[in-house]
């Protein structure tokens, strides 16, 4: 009944959204213009808003990104509120599961003096009871300039919003999976660079053949990620990281490619060397996405990490706060079998 | 007999060379327009398109100038409310619906980047602009690109503020061209 009364007001309220480094292609090629976390995803702006409703959607109106799609009038600009539910069907090796993944809401608001204060909270998987993945204060001098501290995910090579794909998830960085960090930002209209010092977490979810869950893992260390733009719609980048837990340790380097190649297309590219107390391991992930119809994206990606995961699909944004997305593919852990692969993902944002 | 031939040559030098430092007329035929900005946070860049440039480049025995114009309407820059807030709120199109530039007289360097000059209106005020050009001489007419810097302040131009992101002063404007008879 909690979770019920949770969702209820989760779809009354507000703008929230995971990353879209393909956005890159617009001429965006930093985060912080859409989103309030300097590395994207949560918390829309004003901006990112009115970005949901022209560049994303198939179509909108005006103002439709807005709390209660503008239907309500809300106070602009004191608090930005933003949140996901997000259901997947997905089906592998003869099992097919159908969760609610994600309800969650987030917060932001700017005070005086540059410093902006966000927190999220909510329902994640099979967990019963809420939590927050992110909070975290940032305090922002310049222009260029930020610090920031608290709960979020360090920058490192591509910040995808599907957190399985082999980059994020072989590298630490799945869903739940947010530590907390000091993070000094600088980013300018050349490129950017983050480095990041991770302070480690107790509490993380993770996601195995069971589904969701709960366990704990305190890694310690420095991330750093730094960015060139490449002209109007591109950027290429490097990123290294180095955390240790207890005896253990894992260190890795990485270079990325986000290639706008028209405003209607683009690949994004990662490849990355991880070494481990125990092993080396290659990992590599790179996707081609076209806009065949404006909110229509045909997709087409590829995973290595020892094991591979390929998929082939669309993604639709019909209007702002809706996303559809249906991929077909296959997939083999490492040392496992393969298996054709279906997912069905409902994603409301708002 | 011999006299009249003589008399007809000098006649056809004098002719081509009248027609020579007889200014020519050359009509903008196609053209594109765009100005780039950034806007911060993330430093966006923003990108606007579609404009297009009317006008006559007048060439005479070793100049051109010209005159050239762009409705400010044409721009877009890929989000509809941000050109809407642009045209009302910062260009104030229906009040200034034209940008003009006076190219001052400019001794063309075919296939060679050069510096021009010339006088910018925008926004109902009126400035010296500098600028880089490279023009090609065509069979017929000129193809000519190149760029030019504005400060918004300069032209009386609020700077842009749209949902929380903010122009920088400074825009960079780009135009292609190619001018016929």
């Amino acid at each position: 009944m909690r979770a019920v009364i949770l969702l209820l007001f989760l779809l009354l309220v507000s703008s929230k959204a995971e990353a879209f480094p393909e956005n890159t292609r617009y001429g965006y090629s930093g985060c912080g213009s859409c989103h309030v976390s300097p590395t994207g995803g949560g918390v829309l702006t004003e901006y990112g808003k009115r970005s949901t409703e022209d560049l994303l959607s198939g179509q909108s109106y005006e103002k439709e990104g807005d709390v209660l799609h503008n239907l309500v009038a809300t106070p602009d600009n004191i608090v930005n509120v933003g949140g996901d539910i997000r259901w997947i069907s997905y089906q592998a090796y003869g099992l097919r599961r159908a969760f609610l993944m994600q309800a969650d809401i987030e917060a932001a608001t700017e005070l005086p003096g540059g410093i902006t204060v966000a927190a999220s909270g909510g329902l994640y998987g099979k967990m019963s009871d809420p939590m927050s993945r992110r909070h975290y204060i940032r305090y922002q001098p310049t222009t260029e300039l930020s610090l920031r501290i608290g709960r979020f995910f360090p920058a490192y090579g591509i910040h995808h919003a599907d957190h399985t794909v082999v980059t994020r998830r072989s590298l630490g960085f799945g869903e739940g999976r947010e530590t907390y960090n000091a993070e000094l930002a600088y980013i300018a209209s050349w490129g950017e660079i983050f480095i990041t010092e991770v302070l480690g977490t107790d509490v993380a979810i993770g996601m195995d053949n069971q589904g969701y869950s709960l366990y704990s893992k305190s890694e310690l260390g420095l991330t750093a990620r730094a960015a060139y733009y490449l002209g109007e719609s591109s950027q290429v980048g490097l990123s290294l990281l180095r955390l240790d837990y207890k005896k253990d340790y894992r260190q890795a380097f990485g270079a990325y490619l986000l290639w706008g190649l028209t405003e209607n297309a683009y690949v994004l590219a990662e490849v990355d060397r991880q070494q481990t107390l125990t092993e080396p391991q290659f990992i590599a992930y790179t996707k081609l996405g076209v806009e065949t119809i404006k909110g229509l994206t045909v997709f087409m990606d590829y995973g290595f990490d020892g094991g591979y995961q390929t998929n082939l699909g669309v993604q639709w944004y019909p209007r702002p706060h809706y996303e559809i997305q249906a991929s077909m593919g296959a997939i083999a852990r490492r040392l496992g079998e393969a298996s054709d692969t279906a997912t069905l993902l409902l994603h409301h944002y708002f | 007999m011999r006299a009249l031939a003589i008399i007809a040559v000098l006649l056809s030098f004098a002719m081509s060379a009248g027609a020579a430092d007889k200014p020519v007329n050359l009509k903008v035929e196609s053209s594109t327009l765009t100005f780039k900005a950034v806007g911060n946070p993330g430093f966006i860049r923003i990108n606007g398109e579609k404009g297009k440039i009317g006008g006559v480049a007048v060439e005479n025995a070793d100049t051109v100038a010209g005159t050239f114009e762009a409705q400010m309407d044409d721009f877009v820059t890929g989000l509809s409310l941000r050109d809407k807030h642009m045209k009302e709120k910062y260009l104030e199109t229906k009040k200034y619906p034209k940008a003009v530039l006076a190219l001052a007289p400019l001794k063309p360097d075919y296939g060679k980047e050069q510096d021009f000059t010339g006088k910018l209106t925008l926004h109902g005020v009126t400035k010296d602009i500098k600028g880089k050009v490279t023009a090609v001489k065509l069979d017929k007419g000129v193809q000519a690109k190149g760029e030019f810097g504005v400060v918004l302040e300069d032209y009386g131009i609020a700077i842009p503020s749209y949902a929380g992101v903010t122009v920088a002063k400074d825009v960079t404007i780009s135009f292609e061209l190619v001018a016929k008879p």
